[in-house]
């Protein structure tokens, strides 16, 4: 009664947006939930480097970016993450199945 | 003074200039990205900061979040979408002084009243953080619990939105408080028998799913917007800037109080301040009819608290751990991290860093001038950057910060669980901060119950006894009888209409 009260104007409290109506956004939605989740699962056995590169270009191309323009900024996205965090910061970022190639 | 040569002589340090002109430079970037917050910038520098010593860890966050707030003005004027929410408030102000010809103008009163509220701020933050500090050696459990408490209610009364959506906010916040074993009794609590729930949810980790997951996941989900026209300034962004400040001395001085103020209350940010202070400048304006269409006098109030609340939002988080906002909420979680821990002999016990904090407040807030200029020239280019291609990137930010700070992968799913949250949280317009200051507070709350309660041998009347406890409690419930009452006050007042 009291948040009827407080909250008179009857309307929902959680709804989806506009987006939810969207397949396409839906999709973009689940799409970036899988990629953390690869990592969480992913990361110690494939390796940092590795679903970075993926991620990124799976992200990039599925929004609207061409395949190769994809693959080469996640190329260099993954290979300045390395840099940057795991040889300049020394942070230890999983290297996974390039165990050996880059430490 | 000894305090002040040691921490000149750090921040005087070629590596440490170089962290603070990158930083301004992030800070300008990201608060000129509509979208990209200068919280989010915060926690995806969380990783950043790990592997630095304090001073250059404070030097950033300082940085990027003064130029933030400041640089979140250009999209406004230029494009009429606020590039953080402390702009908002003023928008609709510089876009139509923008389309009557006024964008140098309307910049250049941003980037001058954020530079002057700014400084007065931490005019304020190096003068009564101190002296505030003196009094609180002297409290004790007794008081911290209802400062705790008073933090909280200040959070659901001013953290924007409706109250019981802040109040399912702060809920949630408390709940996620709760987990773990890092109780009075030592039980594992909502921890469903997983380890990794033991320690309790990683606070920083949990920040950057609120914050960076949860924009990362509104930018995939956004219906694309309609691209507006850049408008492009063109003339001297600091031409005609004194005679604004000599014709708006009250507007300016009225706006960096305001904002100090606003941003010492707990949940209540730049944002707040600045809407409030807009609100007060056309309130006691001789002409406010002309607020809305272009007239600079409310972007000189507004633009001065916003920027004022950054320093003041420091004044609760350094003395009492109690985040005056987001970005605060993050910024203790970094002075843990680093070994300082706030509380009142922050000051005593820390001299250097506190000293380098303030005179990094008043370098940024300085530098913001030349810097914010030089950003404004070049917002047409900043503009154009896609936010699509930053998405990743700022992903790929998150799950470094999450993985690094236990380097266990479960953070990277706790991050993810907050982000959804955030996510769905900000579609449907609950505030973030009371879920945050859950977070942070709801252990020093339960901690400082249970201290009392032991202390007054299980007698409540032991909270009251106590002159400032007395006062703060009675501060607390004067609050909580308030946001009962309002609405119901409000509701029969409208239905009184209806009728008759």
């Amino acid at each position: 009664m009291l948040v009827r009260k407080v909250e008179p104007t009857g309307a929902a409290l959680i709804a989806l947006g506009g987006w939810g109506r969207s397949p396409s956004h839906v999709a973009n939605f689940f799409l970036t939930i899988a990629c953390i989740v690869a990592f969480a699962f992913g990361i110690r056995q494939v390796g940092f480097a590795v679903l970075t590169f993926a991620t990124v270009a799976i992200l990039q191309w599925r929004l609207g970016q061409p395949l190769w323009r994809s693959l080469l900024y996640a190329a260099l996205v993954a290979i300045l993450f390395q840099i940057v965090f795991a040889t300049l910061m020394r942070v230890p970022l999983p290297p996974g199945i390039l165990q050996g190639l880059i430490y | 003074m000894e305090s002040f040569i040691a921490a000149a002589a750090i921040l005087t340090d070629p590596w440490v200039l170089a962290v603070i002109l990158g930083s301004c430079a992030l800070g300008l970037f990201v608060g000129s990205m509509p979208g990209l917050t200068a919280a989010m910038a915060i926690a995806l520098l969380v990783p950043v900061t790990l592997y630095m010593e304090p001073i250059p860890a404070l030097a950033m966050v300082v940085s990027v979040s003064c130029m933030a707030i400041f640089a979140g003005d250009i999209p406004s004027a230029l494009l009429r979408i606020p590039g953080t929410l402390a702009s908002a408030a003023y928008t609709d102000e510089a876009y139509a002084m923008s389309q009557k010809g006024e964008a140098e103008l309307a910049l250049g009163a941003s980037v001058v009243f954020s530079g002057i509220g700014g400084i007065i701020g931490t005019l304020v933050l190096v003068f009564a953080a101190p002296e505030l500090a003196r009094i609180a050696i002297k409290f004790s459990s007794f008081e911290y619990f209802w400062l705790v408490c008073l933090g909280l209610s200040c959070a659901v009364m001013v953290g924007g939105g409706a109250v019981v959506k802040s109040l399912i906010a702060l809920m949630l916040g408390l709940i996620a408080g709760m987990v773990g074993m890092d109780n009075p009794a030592a039980f594992p609590r909502f921890a469903f028998g997983n380890v990794n729930l033991n320690a309790g949810i990683e606070l920083i980790a949990a920040m950057v799913g609120l914050f960076a997951v949860s924009e990362t996941l509104r930018m995939v989900t956004s219906v694309d917007a309609q691209k507006r026209p850049i408008l492009k300034p063109k003339g001297r962004i600091l031409a005609g800037q004194w005679r604004l400040t000599k014709r708006y001395p009250l507007q300016w001085l009225s706006g960096s109080g305001i904002g100090v103020v606003i941003g010492a209350l707990p949940g209540a940010g730049a944002d707040i301040a600045a809407w409030v202070s807009y609100a007060v400048a056309k309130r006691f304006s001789r002409t406010p009819e002309l607020f809305g269409k272009g007239h600079p006098e409310g972007l000189v109030s507004a633009g001065a608290a916003n920027n004022a609340a950054v320093s003041g939002t420091w004044i609760p988080a350094l003395i009492f751990g109690i985040p005056g906002d987001a970005i605060t909420a993050i910024v203790i979680g970094i002075l843990y991290l680093k070994g300082l821990n706030p509380g009142p002999l922050i000051f005593v016990q820390q001299p250097v860093e506190m000293m380098s904090l303030f005179i990094m407040f008043f370098a940024a807030n300085i530098l913001m001038i030349p810097l914010g200029v030089l950003a404004i020239k070049l917002s047409v280019h900043i503009l154009r950057v896609p936010r699509l291609v930053l998405m990743p990137i700022i992903l790929i930010f998150c799950i470094v910060g999450a993985y690094s700070i236990t380097n266990n992968p479960f953070s990277i799913l706790v991050m993810l669980c907050f982000g959804v949250v955030g996510f769905v949280m900000m579609e449907n317009d609950f505030p973030v901060a009371p879920a945050i200051l859950g977070i942070v507070l709801g252990p020093m709350l339960e901690q400082n119950f249970f201290n009392s309660m032991i202390k007054a041998d299980g007698n409540f009347l032991g909270f009251l006894t106590r002159p400032v406890s007395l006062w703060l409690g009675l501060l607390t419930m004067a609050i909580w009888g308030w946001m009962i009452i309002a609405p119901l006050l409000r509701s029969r007042r409208r239905a009184k209409r209806q009728n008759g």
